[in-house]
């Protein structure tokens, strides 16, 4: 003990020390208390301090990466592909969520029976026997499935999660481990094969490869992110970091100008069609003239997209664009408005029709030649009624070469139409040389042979001859429009004039007699007016020539005619067998597709049923 | 005898002899308390008169110190305030984020079903056995339109974008 004297002089003089008899022990002083207390409160603090140190400095890189691992995490926001819709409104393609499921053996916590066991009703199509071999194969990395639901997934998830189970009296069943979900998009075609030769499909790597899923990929793909984002104790995420556009909701979806249910109708009419006839294949096309917007376009054979694999890929390309035949008899309305047009005939202008006609070194005949012989004098509506190869001929030099070349140039035949499928070819016609150079081209193409083009160019024709003269671009997509009904965008269409609006009026009432009295007359609807001509057109063969048996049948419909509002064409590719024209063929499939049409689109008779 | 300072004083007494420096020492007589008690006060009273003058240095701090205090139980509470708030914006974002994952599940099953149905449908309809018939351009009835004044539908607006946030929410 320190002599006082030192410390407190003035308690020196008031309590001098007692004798060392009378103090207390050592270790009973208040001032030992108080440095024990010190003591142990400094210990505490260097305690407190050495921790610190070994926590910030030492472990310090270490625990920061746990803290990172545990509080970030991965989000990747459903921006889906955008859906495919219909005029009404049907889904025709939308995208789904499905999961890939990979196990690692090696790292399995629970033994590979159970693990087996607690599988094989989720995944519901395999044994837990097989399951084990499939563990049995490798030590990690085994894709199980590859297409598994969100319900599936959640099932998994619940598997992989901690949990307390009720039913094990309260044990803890611990997370599995060595199970891994891959979440991805995968396209679904609600519809089946109805409208696969329009849509396309998408590959795995969901990028569009045919149809409209191919040309549109810009207007449907949305850029998918995946934010990292850091999350809270309870896993609620800190949306610090997340931009308000970073989710990307909208709701556009891709609206289409198909009517899906005829659509569907226009596919059955047609698979009847050619498996009855066995033929190559077919191709049904509705337009509305006004607008050229495509109503239905069905092509066989066909394809179901969520199988593309199965598909040959002939079938990927839609063959209405990217195919060119020769029209035959359909294009005659076409070469009888460029002349009226051109003032070059008259509706009632008349030729003699011997059956036959020279042109050049060749001799021209109808069809019809061996058993009708020549038809005498016929008019216009009289050559269209009985498709006279002879009579197009001889209405037809009316034109100088150069003139008919240069009218059927003006109308576009080889130019492209803009139509949104991948593909579109243009058609062919003979060089302007040639054909001025001899009389045989002008004869040929008078009666739709000798040229090509495509099916859908020919509708695009027809329907200026229905809708006053306007060449209007065939398309497929109304725009891009919200779950309001609100277009964000629409294509710009281009309409040229081509024809007088006389003339298309003119043409119409012709080709109105061909239904009415002519080989149309199987399309004749009681009520409705309906313009129209039958084609037999001779295919063109490999070897030169034309084949003297492939044929390719169709007729075009334009009604009503009163006030033009739809074109149909239907085409027949090679039907076997005897008694094989488009009247016989291709008309009664264009009979069919108009009922459905009036009754789909509710167009009112024009003339009470008698 | 603890030393005590003279201003803590409230009366009545023990005269002990204050140890501060510069302060003024007042001794009264043992034994003449009673009597000197009124003195002892007149010379408080002067003592104090003369310390009455503060430095303006120290009221200037002291009156610092008082709004620092103000200023710095507003600051806490403010922060608190806001403190909160974020936590709760953050809370109503996690739940509102809870909502739209569910709500975009439930639209892709809905339309995936949907649209399965229709397709089902169809099917069953071609199927020649069941009694349905594809309905008859003969049997459909085509009437004039009622003359009168129509209802015009209300012109649709776009949807509302989603509200845009400009600074991001959080700490």
């Amino acid at each position: 003990m320190s002599p006082p004297s030192l410390r407190f002089r003035d308690k020196a003089k008031r309590s001098p020390i007692p004798p060392r008899s009378q103090r207390r022990p050592w270790w009973d002083r208040s001032r030992f208390r108080v440095i024990l207390v010190w003591l142990i409160l400094v210990l505490g603090a260097g305690g407190l301090l050495a921790n610190l140190y070994r926590l910030q400095i030492l472990n310090g890189t270490k625990l920061s990466d746990l803290a990172r691992a545990q509080q970030t995490t991965m989000i990747r926001p459903y921006i889906p592909r955008r859906p495919i819709v219909d005029q009404q409104g049907n889904v025709l393609a939308t995208d789904q969520l499905v999961y890939e499921l990979y196990v690692h053996p090696v790292l399995f916590n629970q033994p590979e029976s159970l693990v087996a066991q607690t599988l094989s009703p989720i995944l519901g199509d395999t044994t837990p026997q097989e399951l084990l071999k499939r563990f049995a194969s490798q030590k990690s990395g085994i894709r199980l499935r590859t297409n598994l639901r969100e319900d599936q997934a959640d099932a998994i998830r619940v598997l992989q999660s901690p949990s307390e189970d009720p039913q094990d009296e309260g044990k803890n069943r611990p997370g599995l481990n060595g199970l891994e979900l891959n979440q991805r998009y995968q396209r679904y075609y609600p519809q089946g094969d109805a409208v696969a030769e329009v849509l396309g499909y998408v590959n795995g790597d969901h990028v569009g490869q045919a149809g409209l899923e191919y040309s549109q990929q810009k207007l449907l793909e949305r850029s998918g992110i995946t934010l990292q984002v850091e999350r809270t104790g309870k896993g609620d995420l800190l949306p610090v970091q997340i931009s308000s556009d970073a989710l990307n909701s909208e709701d556009l979806s891709l609206q289409l100008t198909l009517n899906l249910a005829l659509q569907r109708e226009a596919h059955r009419i047609l698979r009847e069609t050619v498996e009855k006839f066995k033929a190559k294949r077919g191709a049904v096309i509705v337009m509305d003239v006004r607008d050229g917007a495509i109503i239905a376009l069905a092509s066989e054979p066909t394809y179901n997209p969520n199988a593309y694999a199965l598909a040959p890929m002939s079938l990927f390309k839609n063959w209405t664009v990217t195919d060119v035949y020769e029209p035959g008899s359909t294009f005659k309305p076409v070469n009888v408005a460029l002349a009226l047009d051109a003032g070059k005939i008259k509706p009632d202008t008349q030729v003699y029709d011997p059956g036959e006609v020279k042109a050049d070194r060749w001799t021209i005949y109808n069809h019809d030649y061996r058993t009708q012989g020549g038809h005498g004098l016929i008019d216009v509506a009289k050559i269209l009624q009985v498709s006279s190869n002879v009579g197009m001929v001889k209405l037809m030099r009316n034109f100088t070469g150069k003139e008919f070349y240069q009218a059927l140039l003006n109308l576009g035949l080889e130019e492209k139409l803009g139509i949104e499928l991948p593909g579109e070819v243009v058609g062919h016609l003979k060089p302007k040389a040639v054909f001025t150079r001899s009389s045989i081209e002008p004869a040929t193409t008078a009666f739709g042979q000798g040229f090509s083009l495509t099916p859908m160019k020919l509708v695009q024709l027809h329907a200026a001859l229905a809708n006053g003269g306007k060449l209007v671009t065939p398309h497929l997509i109304e725009g891009l429009v919200d779950t309001q009904d609100y277009f964000h965008w629409r294509p710009v269409l281009k309409t040229r004039q081509v024809l007088k609006p006389e003339t298309s009026k003119t043409v119409m009432q012709l080709m109105e007699t061909v239904v009415d009295k002519g080989s149309g007359k199987v399309s004749r609807i009681p009520g409705y007016r309906i313009a129209g001509k039958t084609g037999t057109a001779q295919k063109a063969s490999a070897y030169g020539g034309y084949d003297a048996t492939a044929k390719i049948t169709s007729f075009i419909a334009s009604f009503p005619v009163d006030d033009p509002r739809y074109v149909v064409l239907a085409l027949v590719d090679e039907p076997k067998g005897a008694n094989t024209f488009g009247s016989t063929v291709a008309a009664p499939v264009v009979r069919s597709v108009l009922e459905s049409l009036i009754l789909l689109e509710k167009v009112p008779p024009s003339q009470p049923l008698r | 005898m603890d030393p005590v300072s003279l201003s803590s004083r409230t009366g009545r007494s023990n005269p002990a002899p204050s140890r501060a420096p510069g302060k003024v020492l007042a001794f009264p007589a043992r034994g003449s308390q009673q009597k000197s008690r009124p003195r002892r006060w007149g010379i408080l009273r002067s003592q104090a008169s003369t310390q009455h003058r503060k430095p303006v240095w120290l009221t200037a701090l002291i009156f610092l110190q008082h709004v620092s205090s103000v200023a710095t139980f507003g600051m806490v509470t403010a922060s608190l305030v806001v403190y909160i708030w974020t936590v709760y914006t953050q809370q109503l974002w996690n739940r509102e984020h809870r909502k739209l994952v569910t709500l975009q599940r439930n639209e892709r099953q809905l339309i995936g079903v949907n649209e399965s149905l229709k397709e089902q449908l169809a099917q069953q309809a071609d199927a020649a056995d069941n009694g349905l018939v594809a309905p008859m351009l003969e049997s459909s009835l085509f009437m004039k339109p009622a003359p009168g004044p129509y209802l015009q539908p209300v012109p649709k607006e776009p949807t509302a974008n989603q509200v845009e946030l400009k600074a991001p929410v959080g700490y």
